[in-house]
């Protein structure tokens, strides 16, 4: 059975790149974080292996940051929460995740990657975007400089990435997910409708589980379909997403390759806490969040941002999430002022919070300006003189001896205090 | 499986070819030699370098890390057949 849309009376128009040829090769490591812990720790190679996000390993708590190639043949997946894993892969491997290890060998990666070109962008800790356009012939041609960057990485790192070269991001990512491990996969332009025609929906970075209900509600199941369906219709049904998901069944991106040392502006600054099977207990959650409010902060002074708006997020039991926002009144990066606001955020949902315990909290700073582009001073700032003294004597401390050596009375073995909250995963966004 | 440790140890090590390299530690009174390091990253902890090592010593695996700023040497963990702590 065709989309449902069929026959319908508008033809559909092939979206044009505005952008002149490009060549940019997409680099993944291949289960990054557990091929680290298998290359420096022999006993784990060739076994199941998950590096797990949690504070106590004989624990069910925490999600499974990067499982094994020899894990995944169990149906084991990052993202998977420990205990699912546990029942699923009871003789494996699980080792506590060593982030400081993983970015130190992204950082090599980084330096491997810029011998190649200077438009570097580093997409995440496992993945960076490389736009070879003005150097691919210093090296014969893309394909060869994307083979010889992923023996240099192999080599030198002693690790496996897979390899997408398209011409532009969104195709480069797409093709460095046809082969793993060690693949290498290049797209041209002209055999983008037959590659992509049969792939489903979901192949689309960034379309998610959601995203692909609606679909199916549509009849559209691969990306051939998607492409049929008339701009306008996906517009109508989904908004701006709709453009470039038509876009995107073209294989047309134009988004550049942001070199890192440029950077973007910062949108926000949050934290949040997952709490396992969630706690109702008011004193408990606003120590969290007082916690929470210490961490963002501390980002926004590092970052050099002030920010105007707080926002409390709630996930209630394991339906409902909400999200109550506000505004400071000024702008600050004081963590007494936001927490301030986001505890009467906090204190307003009482009500449903003792319906359902909070399996998640998380706070946000939005409303950013640069602390150089100057603050309003408020009739509050006189009150905050303290604070700021304090802050930035704890900001020192932390700076000279790290995040851990300081911390609040109110937040000392908060974990004892309250017996039975768990603390699982602690996510900044 | 590992065992989180983090002790502070005695290490012997040795600088060679501009790279600090650790040849055996003490730990709970029994010396460790150190037979291959398998995996070595740096680190910040505040304004101090810190270097984290794989190493092998017998059948052990064990995670030993330095904090420049101090100057302790710290067994972090135990993995394989020498985790029987």
């Amino acid at each position: 059975m065709g989309p449902a849309f069929r026959g319908h009376l508008c033809p559909v128009r092939r979206p044009v790149s505005r952008r002149s040829a490009r060549t940019i090769i997409h680099v993944d490591m291949d289960a990054y974080f557990a091929s680290v812990e298998q290359r420096d720790l022999p006993v784990y190679r060739k076994k199941p292996l998950l590096v797990c996000h949690t504070d106590d390993l004989s624990s069910y708590r925490g999600i499974v940051a990067a499982a094994s190639y020899e894990a995944r043949e169990f149906g084991v997946r990052a993202g998977m929460s420990v205990l699912e894993a546990k029942l699923r892969l009871p003789g494996a491997a699980y080792v506590a995740g060593n982030y400081e290890k993983y970015l130190h060998n992204t950082r090599l990666l980084i330096r491997i990657c810029e011998r190649y070109t200077d438009c570097l962008e580093v997409y995440s800790i496992d993945e960076a975007f490389l736009d070879i356009t003005p150097t691919a012939r210093f090296f014969g041609s893309a394909e060869e400089a994307a083979a010889r960057l992923q023996g240099e990485v192999s080599q030198k790192l002693r690790l496996t990435c897979s390899v997408g070269v398209g011409p532009n991001k969104l195709v480069a990512k797409m093709a460095s997910e046809f082969k793993k491990p060690f693949g290498l996969t290049v797209i041209r332009p002209e055999d983008l409708p037959e590659i992509f025609a049969p792939l489903p929906v979901e192949s689309i970075p960034g379309v998610g589980r959601r995203m692909r209900k609606h679909l199916d509600a549509m009849g559209i199941r691969t990306i051939g379909q998607l492409a049929e369906v008339p701009v306008g219709l996906l517009r109508e049904k989904f908004g701006v997403i709709g453009e470039v998901l038509h876009e995107a069944a073209f294989g047309i991106d134009d988004s550049p390759v942001i070199p890192t040392h440029k950077g973007t502006d910062v949108k926000s600054f949050g934290q949040s806490l997952s709490l396992g099977k969630g706690s109702a207990d008011i004193d408990y959650l606003r120590d969290v969040l007082l916690g929470l409010c210490d961490g963002a902060t501390r980002r926004m002074r590092k970052a050099g941002y002030l920010g105007g708006t707080v926002a409390v997020y709630l996930c209630l039991g394991r339906l409902f999430d909400l999200s109550r926002r506000t505004g400071l009144g000024c702008y600050t990066d004081l963590p007494g002022r936001v927490y301030g606001i986001a505890k009467d955020l906090l204190l307003r949902e009482r009500a449903s919070l003792d319906i359902y315990p909070a399996t998640k909290v998380g706070v946000s700073v939005t409303n950013l300006i640069k602390r150089e582009d100057g603050r309003q001073i408020s009739v509050f700032d006189v009150l905050d003189e303290r604070e700021t003294a304090v802050t930035a004597v704890v900001d020192r401390l932390k700076d000279k001896y790290g995040e851990k050596a300081v911390t609040r009375c109110s937040l000392m073995g908060i974990r004892n205090r309250y017996k039975g909250a768990p603390r699982a995963e602690i996510g900044i966004f | 499986m590992a065992v989180d440790v983090h002790e502070p140890i005695e290490v012997s090590a040795v600088f060679t070819r501009g790279r600090l390299k650790p040849v055996s530690f003490i730990w709970g009174r029994r010396h460790y030699k150190i037979s291959k390091i398998t995996g070595v990253y740096r680190y910040l902890v505040g304004a101090s370098a810190c270097y984290g090592y794989t190493v092998r010593s017998g059948d052990g695996l064990y995670e030993i890390s330095l904090n420049t700023g101090e100057m302790i040497w710290r067994l972090e963990r135990v993995h394989g057949h020498g985790s029987g702590v």
